[in-house]
């Protein structure tokens, strides 16, 4: 990377973030920035001498990201208030929830459906990750990745379609 | 059926679907058909998928949007002829500054008209397509006759983002209005049905952000004017990244329309929007229909500089209507008058009362108080036409109204809560999907009855699970249990989620109003729990996360001891079923301990919580920000008790951490650095903690906002480190301006509020105003017992406050039993070394003291010193006016030889913690100084009181009454130690300001002349005159007002007859003593 690697580090998360939360629908309590300073700090702590290269910085994002998003979701489970009564904060834990249409739930369920799919289809798993967690394109995926945007996008259709049957099965669950 | 089978022939299943994404969509069936063969169970799986895919519609689209390539091609505008993808435009309509508009004929599938909007070239337009994107499905719901339909979205070939709308021929409202000369009523009517139509809009949860008049066109129809909102979705994704400055400034324009932008929107830049936002902007849209012009015009803000234009927005008053009309040029007056088919004087009253009030309701400043949405603007609008009184109203009958305002929001929230249930169901997005899903199964499965089997299946399916990842069996067990969890109760779960979102969305701010809360917690909440606990019986970890879900809503809802009960049982079972170190099982740990607290169990919360921040230690790390709160919450656990030296050390260490691991201005480290300074104010280091203080709440202001509830928290701790300073009048002030914020954000009885108006109180008692005070303490204590229980800290708080006003005004016998009531409630509350209880027992002791009952009161102070001593440490200010009061006691019983060391003890402390000018130094130096006098020893007592003459003249000037005071008694001391000559001038300088008074004390102005006139008497035959003269006016002056033979009197006539002896003058002596019905031939020793 550039000669500040933590400062490269800090503008492409920046980018990714925004990225992944531009995608979003609705409101957001958790603003790009503040997913990128977690982001930044969870991976402040490693070396930036271990990404060697960008596809190994883009899976360091992917599973960072992965676990800001399931940390808030957690968070949400938790007191979300930290009432400031009298003089001293009886404070819980005040992090900012994702998203207060998505039920940390399905957050939780969905991270759970996507590691299993990973450990049947580990490539379609690290896809997902990508393009889900990471929030890259296509494009940036399959440079990542180092296969075809072709197989990048089959890949991606199919893990819709298993993610949502596990997910959202048509009417019980499908293995009977 | 094996899990193995199973699962091999889903892998199976899962390769021929794979196999099909690359074929065209027609020649699936086939090849599917033929790899599955006759297998149906393989074929079933299959389908599955694809039905799957079918479905999955919207499902993790929204995570990323491939639009065209990031290279953009330079500008070439579209011009009429052009093909924009299925449309060929015919005629441009309209150019902004946003793009161009386009009629174009559509040709496939449908042939029709419809408008084209081509936006400039600036930018990114994958993130512009993909906003719209990701709003689409939400546009595509919209179905109302007075909304446009935004149909389409895309990039044109030169790389420009285009939206295709439904056109509309028509012209914008507001010019409508003037060419059919609208009068106002109608006017009024066209602005509800443009409500109507935004609240559709809402429903959907799609927010404008840029309604004006050129988005609000009227086409007419059946000769009826019908108004047609347009651009809908099209801001909200041309605007997406406002967040970012740069494009702010570059792209101006795109931000919506200063005149018609909210304040909210020129502050936040676009991140913090709502739907009130649009209902600010029909405010604007109906200021304008009625009076021809927006509130702002759009030439000052124009010309404004960009920081300035926000500010105008933002902090600018809104002119009423009726005042507007009486500022604009009568030129264009007649014109606006003229447009409405009416003349000026019909326009003005039109207007004034509840037009203006209506038009004053949108456009609030803080958006809490606009209308909460569009449809209660047009319902008001509509009891305007229909001539009822409308809900909005003048701001002078605010009070009332702020009440009924406030329950109605309530009302409103839950509504709210309803629809956003509902629309979550429909919207099509990833987790509304999911949520959708669950629902339906939940439906179908309870009427297919096939519970068991879909049990086993699970319970198959989880075991595979587990048996495939051995490796992390810590890690899976959760898993499992969450899976296992969501899938045995996805019906069950399904219905209490609505009733749980329900009380979330329900539980915050809005539902202050104690009133409102104990309605929703008496026929919401409390049905509730039975069911919850008998439906759930066969799901325990489902049952607890309701429980945790009904504590924290509780909490909310102030009614803490129904949240402990929830919150525990659901810790319990967590704890029961799930491992120690659970993030649920933590999770759930923090809520029971932070139960507890709220209702003053601080020592309880504290074992919990020091239990939580070990877990979290250990599982997490130090610096986490969970075991930061963890941390943070145990400290407070101490700092409540009372133990701040213990805390202290605790909060630095957390605000540090937090400092280098969230930053400096996160509202973690802020709470970290609050609870830090507080324990440092607590512990009498006043002055150190009020900068750190005042810097937190600065920062919250900037970071959370004026009225954020930790905000209002910070500016009371600030305010009582200036409080704790003596600096009353300036407390004064922000107390005010706390109770005030705090009974607009949260309502009159919430804690916090209470706490205010009790602070408020205290400043004004401690600047003497008691009588002022004590309704305010009695009305804050009478509430505090209603809120929150006879024997909460903060009850008793309130009950001293009482106690001390009436205390102050000198009702000692009628404020005794009360500060006996606080600190027996107190010590049995918070234990005999609180500072509180302490504070209770001074209170209690004082008032005996009061009333004359030394003795009695000797002990108590000086059990009050030693505890102090004790919890405080020796040289605490609290330490040391508890040992001034003893002292004192003592000296009162006239034990001076006794208490004059502890005096001196004291004044010393004081000047080397306080310092020499404090005013508590000055008060025990004088104590000090008194009782040396009061032994005797004039010479050691006299320098005493020239220093406090001294400082008190430096510190308070020459005519406050404590300097005075000090003079007199330093020139009574000198003339006591025979000092003539140095007293004389005292007593003179005295004397002249007496004289000086108006109206005059004469007897304060005749012991003056008392003191004169004897050191004049000492100082030699030529002084002789003066002072006889001034003797003869004190005894005349004695005589007069406290009778002749009063002991006073007859002090001075003896020495008036003394001197009179001196002067060898016997028959005059003689007369005056018989005068004063003293022995004429006895000389008196006066003094």
């Amino acid at each position: 990377m550039t000669e500040d690697p933590l400062s490269a580090v800090y503008d492409a998360l920046r980018k990714l973030a925004e990225q992944r939360l531009a995608a979003e629908r609705s409101s957001h309590t958790l603003q790009a920035t503040a997913l990128v300073h977690e982001v930044y700090l969870k991976l402040a702590g490693e070396s930036p001498d271990r990404w060697k290269d960008t596809a190994h910085f883009y899976h360091a994002a992917a599973e960072a990201m992965r676990r800001v998003l399931i940390d808030h979701a957690r968070a949400r489970a938790q007191l979300k208030r930290g009432g400031g009564r009298r003089i001293t904060f009886n404070e819980a834990v005040n992090v900012a929830a994702i998203d207060d249409a998505a039920d940390p739930d399905d957050i939780l369920a969905l991270d759970a459906a996507v590691t299993r799919l990973g450990e049947i289809y580990p490539e379609i798993g690290q896809v997902v990750r990508f393009r889900f967690y990471a929030g890259l394109t296509v494009e940036q995926t399959a440079a990542a990745m180092n296969i075809s945007q072709r197989t990048i996008k089959r890949h991606w259709t199919f893990a819709r379609a298993w993610l949502f049957q596990r997910l959202c099965p048509e009417s019980g669950p499908s293995e009977k | 059926m094996t899990t193995d089978t199973s699962d091999s022939k889903d892998r199976r299943a899962e390769e021929i679907f794979a196999a099909t994404l690359d074929m065209p969509t027609e020649d699936r069936p086939a090849v599917i058909e033929n790899a599955c063969g006759d297998d149906s169970d393989l074929r079933r799986r299959v389908d599955a998928l694809a039905g799957a895919l079918q479905r999955a519609e919207g499902f993790l689209a929204d995570a990323t949007v491939d639009g065209p390539s990031e290279t953009e091609i330079a500008a070439v505008g579209e011009k009429p002829g052009d093909t924009i993808g299925r449309y060929k435009l015919l005629e441009k309509i309209g150019e902004g500054g946003f793009g161009v508009v386009f009629t174009a004929e559509q040709q496939k599938p449908v042939r029709r008209l419809v408008a084209i909007k081509v936006i400039k070239l600036g930018m990114d337009t994958r993130e512009v397509v993909s906003r719209f994107e990701a709003e689409r499905q939400a546009l595509a719901l919209m179905d109302h006759p007075n909304i446009a339909k935004v149909l389409d979205a895309g990039a044109t070939d030169t790389g420009r983002p285009y939206f295709v709308m439904e056109l509309v021929r028509g012209c914008p409202i507001t010019d409508y209005a003037d060419q059919r000369k609208l009068s106002t009523v109608d006017r009024v009517a066209l602005a509800s049905q443009v409500c109507r139509a935004v609240q559709h809009a809402h429903s959907k949860g799609i927010i404008h952000r840029d309604l004006k008049p050129t988005n609000v066109l009227v086409t007419v129809t059946d000769d009826k004017p019908v108004p047609k909102v347009i651009d809908f979705g099209i801001a909200k994704a041309t605007q997406g990244r406002l967040a970012d400055h740069t494009l702010y400034t570059a792209h101006r324009q795109l931000i919506g329309t200063p005149q018609y932008m909210s304040p909210e929107q020129a502050d936040s830049y676009g991140s913090d929007i709502d739907t009130r936002t649009d209902v600010y902007s029909l405010g604007v849209l109906l200021y304008e229909l009625l009076v021809g012009t927006t509130p702002f015009d759009a030439r000052s803000l124009r010309s404004a500089a960009h920081e300035e234009m926000r500010r105008i927005i933002r902090d600018d008053e809104v002119p009423r209507l009726s005042t507007k009309l009486n500022t604009m040029a009568a030129d264009s007056l007649g014109t606006i008058a003229t447009n409405r088919s009416t003349d000026l004087k019909k326009l003005n009253q039109s207007v004034k009362g509840e037009l203006d009030w209506i038009v004053m309701k949108a456009l609030e400043k803080d958006r809490t108080r606009r209308y909460e949405t569009a449809a209660a603007m047009a319902d008001d609008l509509n009891r305007y036409l229909a001539g009822e009184a409308v809900l909005a109203g003048p701001v002078s009958s605010l009070y009332r109204l702020k009440k009924t305002a406030r329950r109605y929001r309530a009302a409103f929230a839950v509504a709210a809560a309803v629809a956003v249930v509902l629309l979550v169901g429909i919207s099509g997005t990833t987790w509304g999907l999911i949520r959708e899903s669950r629902l339906r199964v939940a439906a179908e499965s309870a009427e297919k009855k096939a519970d068991t089997s879909e049990k086993l299946a699970n319970i198959e399916r989880q075991d595979a699970l587990v048996q495939k990842t051995e490796a992390d069996r810590q890690k899976q067990i959760a898993l499992t249990s969450e899976q296992d969890t969501k899938a045995k109760a996805a019906e069950a779960k399904a219905t209490l989620d609505f009733f749980t979102t329900l009380l979330s969305k329900a539980s915050p701010k809005q539902t202050k109003d104690a009133a409102v809360s104990q309605v929703l917690v008496d026929k919401l909440i409390k049905p509730a729990l039975a069911t919850i606990d008998s439906q759930f019986k066969e799901q325990p970890l489902v049952r607890a996360s309701i429980q945790a879900t009904l504590a924290r809503t509780l909490l909310d809802l102030g009614r803490y001891d129904l949240a402990e009960q929830q919150a525990k049982a659901a810790y319990d079972a967590r704890q029961h079923l799930l491992p120690a170190d659970h993030p649920d099982t933590l999770a759930a740990l923090g809520g029971y301990a932070g139960a507890i607290k709220c209702q003053g169990r601080y020592a309880e919360a504290e074992r919990l919580d020091k239990q939580l921040w070990d877990t979290r230690r250990r599982v997490q790390g130090d610096d986490h920000p969970y075991t930061l709160a963890a941390l943070n919450n145990y400290a407070s656990a101490i700092d409540e008790q009372g133990r701040y030296a213990e805390a202290e050390p605790l909060l630095k260490q957390c605000w540090e951490a937090r400092r280098r691991v969230q930053g400096d201005d996160h509202p973690d480290t802020l709470t970290a650095l609050n609870s830090y300074a507080v324990a440092i104010e607590a512990q009498g280091r006043y002055a150190e903690a009020e900068p750190l203080l005042k810097q937190c709440w600065e920062a919250r202001r900037w970071v959370q906002g004026d009225d954020h509830p930790f905000t209002l928290a910070t500016l009371n701790n600030y305010a009582s480190a200036i409080d704790d300073q003596g600096r009353y009048a300036e407390a004064e002030r922000l107390d005010k301006q706390l109770w005030d914020a705090e009974r607009r954000v949260q309502g009159d009885d919430h804690p916090d509020t209470l706490m205010a108006l009790g602070n408020y109180a205290n400043a004004i008692g401690a600047q003497g105003r008691h009588a002022e005070a004590e309704p305010l303490d009695k009305q804050s204590w009478d509430a505090c017992r209603r809120v929150m229980g006879d024997d909460h800290p903060e009850t008793l708080r309130a009950l001293k406050n009482y106690a001390s006003a009436i205390h102050a005004q000198g009702r000692h016998a009628e404020a005794e039993p009360l500060f006996k009531q606080c600190w027996d409630a107190s010590r049995r509350v918070m234990g005999d070394d609180h500072p509180e209880t302490l504070l209770a027992l001074r209170n209690y002791a004082a008032a005996i003291d009061a009333q004359g009952r030394h003795a009695e009161a000797e002990p108590l102070f000086k059990q009050l010193w030693d505890a102090r001593r004790r919890v405080q440490g020796d040289d605490n200010p609290q330490a040391l006016a508890a040992l001034n009061q003893y002292a004192n006691v003592i000296a009162a019983k006239g034990n001076h030889a006794e208490a004059e060391p502890l005096l001196k003890q004291c004044w010393e402390a004081r000047r080397r913690v306080q310092g020499d000018d404090h005013t508590d130094t000055l008060n025990t130096l004088a104590n000090y100084a008194v009782d040396i006098e009061a032994q005797g020893h004039h010479a050691q007592a006299a320098p005493l009181f020239k220093q406090l003459w001294d400082a008190r003249r430096r510190k308070l000037g020459d005519d406050h009454p404590d300097t005075r005071w000090a003079l007199t008694t330093y020139a009574n001391v000198l003339l006591d130690n025979q000092q003539f000559a140095d007293a004389e001038p005292l007593f003179r300088q005295d004397l002249e300001r007496l004289r000086g008074l108006s109206p005059q004390d004469e007897l304060q102005e005749a012991n003056a002349e008392y003191g004169l006139g004897r050191c004049l008497a000492h100082l030699g035959p030529d002084h002789a005159t003066e002072a006889e003269s001034l003797l003869r006016e004190v005894v005349a002056s004695r005589s007069k007002h406290l009778g002749p033979h009063a002991a006073p009197t007859t002090r001075s006539a003896g020495a008036l007859a003394d001197l009179l002896d001196g002067e060898h003058l016997p028959e005059a002596a003689a007369k005056v003593r018989a005068d004063a019905g003293m022995n004429p031939t006895t000389a008196a020793t006066t003094k």
